[in-house]
């Protein structure tokens, strides 16, 4: 008899507790960093760093299930580090310095220090005044909210290779390049990737 | 992090399996750690635990008027307890928070468990900032997640919307009234410990003492209305366990208590009747056993309690046919209750 009125109880309440029939809705948003570090380069030229990741395992493993979208809200970058006799990203004998940032093979960042009177792009936000890299604050590449934020554009060919990784879970190549002259050269540089997810509950 | 969405899905079925749907939302409040964990959610399912209070103090009686010795009833009650307009959202102040922010101001409105179901574009965006290095990277100003804030969950505008007339927290209560001597009732609600599936238990134990005052009036016989003095308490334990292994549970305790003086007069088949005087209740609700965050490992993280006391005003109408017996009643408290009823009733 007790066991009976207390189920009678319990399944009384099931009835009566039920959501609505929109179900719920919930963003859940996270800033990915992606870092590189590159050590003891020495030499002119170009050299390059990878790092692979799968963004949807790592941001969004606990809520994949239920995530119905994605959306990028903003990209930074920083140097976060720099040190050793030299980290140039000057003009050197008959080559331009720079940096580049990819995202499977998309131009997240593109920063070229030309020589001669080929002019600038936005190099000087990575750089003194004589080309040495500098640790920097956060430069925005991609700001959804506020795009006049932005300080040096990103293609929106990258934002959407990062729906399209992060909605097939898929991984990433990312890989940076510094161009310039380097000795005994460590350099670490920082990609944030500020990620929503929008998660429904029916 | 499973566990912890399981055991906050766990804690509202304290009155029910309502669905899965909250789990995701208040989840992740534990990332911000125990304390403020325990401050969001004491404050967002309120009304929960505060309506159920008020609730567990409905249904005691349907009449002033005592049973004859070894006369009895046996009701059964459904009883829903208001949630005021003002409960459906809270308060959210940083300042009563470590690691837990709204980054659009010092304080924003945010929905309680009784609250409308709003989309993500509708609810503020909460921050689980790192202000004491939870995770042990030495950055203080590291932000972890942000999330809009636990949704309502819009209960009015679902099922429980056809049936009640308004944002309420059901209480079913079943009880045995018997007459003893003196005019005086014993009413007893018991249900021993059940296992409810394989993980959860229930019990529930209260008693109450209905005396008849009108014998102890002068002019016993001429005055007009049937008057009585009305003691009750109950207790609801419940224990729900959220791991095969049974080390993690969460555990609810609700005492409530009222003292009241009823009047009542029976005309034909109808009995209606009002009480007055004072009810109060309390709710303990704990997380018990570890959990594991992404940062770290918790210990019993969850333990709060709710408190309430303050008048209590009821009127209501029974009406008897045969044994029969049909009941509504409506109490005008901090938590207004409606309580409707049936059962049988024998001298």
């Amino acid at each position: 008899m007790y066991k009976k009125l207390t189920l009678l109880t319990f399944l009384s309440l099931s009835l009566l507790w039920s959501c609505g029939e929109a179900g719920l809705e919930s963003d859940i948003s996270k800033v990915n960093e992606i870092e590189f570090t590159v050590s003891n380069i020495t030499s002119e030229g170009v050299h390059f760093e990878n790092a692979s990741v799968n963004l949807a395992d790592e941001e969004f493993a606990d809520y994949l299930g239920d995530i119905e979208q994605f959306k990028v809200n903003k990209m930074e970058v920083q140097i976060t580090a720099v040190s050793g006799d030299l980290a140039s990203i000057a003009p050197y004998g008959n080559g331009n310095g720079g940096i580049i940032v990819s995202l499977d093979g998309s131009e997240l960042l593109a920063v070229v220090y030309f020589g001669g009177s080929n002019g600038t792009t936005n190099h000087q936000l990575f750089h003194d005044g004589q080309g040495n890299l500098i640790s920097t604050e956060k430069i925005v590449l991609y700001d959804e909210a506020n795009p006049s934020n932005v300080q040096i554009p990103s293609s929106q060919e990258v934002v959407n290779i990062l729906i399209s990784a992060l909605e097939n879970r898929s991984t990433l190549n990312a890989r940076v390049g510094f161009g310039g002259k380097f000795e005994n050269a460590n350099i670490t540089l920082k990609v944030f990737l500020d990620l929503t997810a929008r998660a429904q509950l029916n | 992090m499973k566990r912890i969405y399981t055991f906050l899905l766990a804690l509202t079925l304290v009155f029910s399996t309502f669905s899965a749907k909250a789990q995701l939302d208040i989840g992740f409040l534990l990332e911000a750690g125990a304390n403020d964990a325990n401050t969001y959610l004491s404050n967002y399912m309120a009304p929960a635990f505060r309506g159920l209070g008020f609730g567990m103090n409905g249904g005691w009686y349907q009449t002033a008027k005592p049973h004859k010795s070894l006369g009895f009833d046996l009701s059964v009650s459904l009883i829903a307890s208001q949630v005021p307009a003002a409960d459906e959202f809270f308060t959210f102040n940083n300042s009563e928070f470590e690691n837990f922010y709204f980054a659009g101001g010092n304080s924003v409105q945010v929905p309680t468990m009784f609250g409308p179901n709003l989309g993500a574009d509708d609810l503020p965006q909460l921050t689980v900032r790192d202000f004491s290095d939870i995770d042990s990277d030495g950055d203080l100003q590291e932000d972890l997640i942000r999330i809009s804030a636990p949704t309502g969950l819009g209960l009015q505008e679902g099922d429980l919307g056809d049936i009640l007339p308004f944002n309420a927290v059901p209480v079913p209560m079943v009880q045995l009234g018997v007459g003893l001597v003196k005019g005086t009732d014993l009413k007893v609600r018991f249900i021993p410990e059940q296992t409810i599936g394989d993980d959860a238990t229930i019990s529930l134990m209260g008693f109450g003492l209905l005396h008849d005052v009108t014998q102890w009036l002068p002019g016993e016989n001429i005055f007009p209305l049937s008057l009585s003095v009305f003691a009750g308490f109950t207790q609801l334990n419940t224990e729900i366990f959220l791991d095969d292994s049974k080390t993690q549970s969460m555990s609810l305790e609700a005492n409530s208590f009222t003292g009241q003086v009823i009047a009542s007069k029976k005309i034909l088949f109808f009995t209606p009747y009002v009480g007055l005087g004072f009810a109060s209740s309390t709710s303990n609700v704990d997380l018990l056993g570890r959990f594991e965050t992404e940062n770290s490992v918790l210990t019993d993280p969850l333990s709060f309690e709710y408190e309430d006391s303050g008048f209590r005003a009821n009127a209501g109408l029974t009406l008897e046919l045969a044994v029969i017996r049909l009941n509504v009643d409506y109490a005008f408290q901090e938590y207004n209750t409606l309580t409707v009823g049936f059962g049988i009733s024998i001298r």
